[in-house]
């Protein structure tokens, strides 16, 4: 029993980790303001040691979420270019070319 | 070939096209214009052929290909001038030029009239949704522009007339014998064969049948060209005759085409005369080191002494300088022809060689080169010597006597 306990105590504090850690992920993730990831940092910081280095690890991951998130440019031209209705829409009035050659070209 | 539709030339893959190396380049890189959901205001300044000026637009990514466009035939349109410069006068230089840029220069075909559009000769508009084929399609592209003969014959679209042998056997396309390398104005590379000290570049063709012969019937078919194989005639002619004398049938020849602005239009327009079918061997007007044949076939080209007549008067001052008979390689070729039948389908038949009384009179002096005088007597036996004295006179204008003494073989 008490070498169980033992045992017990030993893979305790790894196990805690882990798990703050993924609630760390979590809160990063469903953030949608500023006092959410103040509490994601308060949390990184009070509950790791390396706190100091979580916190640009945040901000990288601030940034890329941001960059991710934007939409490509727009392309005016591929927008009409690429759809057969409304190029047929647009399309200048068709004239009659009535070719004048007269024979093999 | 039916014409696209207005929207058919201008729609964009948008699935496929994107994903390409090209669909990474936005539009307005090549083709200006102006980003915007209004029409009129898009096309502002818009380029639709941003390939006329390939050294800017292609050759920013292709500076191999672009670098030898200005020797590419297609681009240049050389072969014009190289027969319109010596039938006509240093004089009427600034006339010509204008006569050609409304006539002529429609069959210059630009990067992107090969690679991803039709040839504006033909209407225009993107093939494939704009993405770039690096090898164009055979009748989009290619017979689009070669099509009233090369195309007709090469695919059997004569009555009467079979396909080409390499395209109805061989499904071979242009590309099979017309690589990207000779139709990008690059020169061949002579160092392949030819080592020091006759290393040399090519230079520049100014004609479609100048220079080195490529392609050439004799590169795959080499020991048919140098008579070692079983065939007795490619024994007794192999190098005398071209390969089409024997293996051609029936081709397109026209006449006399008129050019001329419309009236009523202001387009410029032409009318040929007419155009047949008919099958004639003639003298080598190209005869070289490179083309060293004695008998070729020969086609007739629409030029005559008025076609210019709406622009000037004798505008060709130097008809004469060039036969209107000119050398050609139809794309027709078969294994069997009325000329491999026997010996005596071409020996003692008149009717297929370029004799006097088939050339216009107005065209004669001209075509002196290439006229036959000779018929070729017909072959009457094995081992037997025949001494043969010939008389021909044709209009006066020639008379000739020719004694050939030869021993042949059987048919």
């Amino acid at each position: 029993m008490h070498k169980a306990t033992r045992a017990f105590k030993f893979t305790k504090r790894p196990f805690i980790l882990v798990v703050m850690a993924f609630v760390m992920i979590l809160a990063i993730g469903c953030r949608a303001n500023e006092s959410s990831a103040t509490t994601a940092s308060e949390l990184t910081t009070n509950t790791l040691p390396a706190a100091a280095t979580q916190e640009p690890m945040i901000a990288t991951e601030e940034a890329v979420a941001v960059v991710a998130t934007e939409p490509p440019p727009t392309d005016e031209c591929l927008i009409c270019h690429t759809d057969k209705e409304m190029l047929i829409h647009t399309a200048d009035p068709e004239e009659e070319v009535i070719s004048e050659n007269e024979g093999e070209g | 070939m039916a014409p696209l539709e207005p929207w058919e030339k201008v729609l964009v893959d948008s699935t496929q096209y994107p994903g390409t190396v090209h669909g990474q380049i936005a539009c307005q890189e090549c083709h200006g214009g102006v980003q915007s959901s209004d029409k009129a205001t898009a096309h502002t300044g818009l380029i639709a052929n941003p390939s006329n000026d390939a050294l800017s637009t292609c050759g920013e990514c292709h500076p191999d290909v672009v670098s030898t466009n200005s020797s590419n035939l297609h681009t240049n349109l050389k072969g014009y001038w190289t027969v319109l410069d010596q039938r006509t006068s240093p004089d009427d230089h600034e006339l010509i030029t204008e006569i050609f840029g409304n006539h002529c220069n429609n069959c210059h075909a630009s990067c992107g009239e090969c690679h991803v559009s039709q040839p504006n000769l033909v209407g225009g508009g993107l093939i494939d949704g704009h993405i770039f084929n690096a090898t164009p399609s055979m009748t989009r592209n290619c017979t689009a522009c070669h099509g009233s003969r090369v195309g007709n014959e090469y695919l059997g679209k004569h009555d009467g007339l079979l396909a080409d042998v390499h395209f109805r056997q061989g499904r071979m396309t242009c590309l099979a014998c017309h690589s990207g390398h000779e139709m990008h104005g690059a020169p061949d590379n002579c160092e392949a064969c030819h080592t020091a000290p006759e290393t040399t570049t090519a230079v520049p063709p100014d004609h479609r049948y100048d220079g080195v012969q490529n392609p050439s019937c004799e590169a795959c078919h080499v020991t048919a060209a140098l008579g070692k194989d079983d065939i007795e005639m490619h024994q007794q002619h192999g190098g005398e005759l071209s390969c089409q004398v024997c293996h051609s049938v029936a081709y397109t020849s026209c006449d006399g085409c008129h050019v001329a602005i419309s009236d009523t239009s202001g387009n410029p327009y032409y009318a040929t005369e007419g155009s047949y079918l008919g099958f004639y061997i003639g003298k080598n007007p190209r005869k070289s080191y490179d083309r060293p044949y004695t008998y070729v076939t020969l086609r007739h080209v629409p030029v005559a002494t008025d076609n210019f007549a709406f622009y000037g008067d004798n505008l060709l001052p130097n008809y004469n300088a060039l036969p209107t008979w000119v050398y050609t390689t139809p794309h027709n070729i078969q294994r069997e022809t009325p000329q491999t039948a026997s010996c005596n389908a071409c020996h003692g038949n008149a009717d297929i060689y370029l004799t006097a009384d088939k050339v216009y009179p107005e065209e004669l002096e001209a075509n002196l080169s290439v006229i036959v005088e000779t018929i070729p007597q017909p072959i009457d036996s094995i081992t037997n010597t025949i001494v043969i004295t010939d008389i021909i006179t044709s209009t006066n204008i020639l008379t000739t006597t020719e004694t050939v003494t030869y021993t042949n073989t059987a048919p």
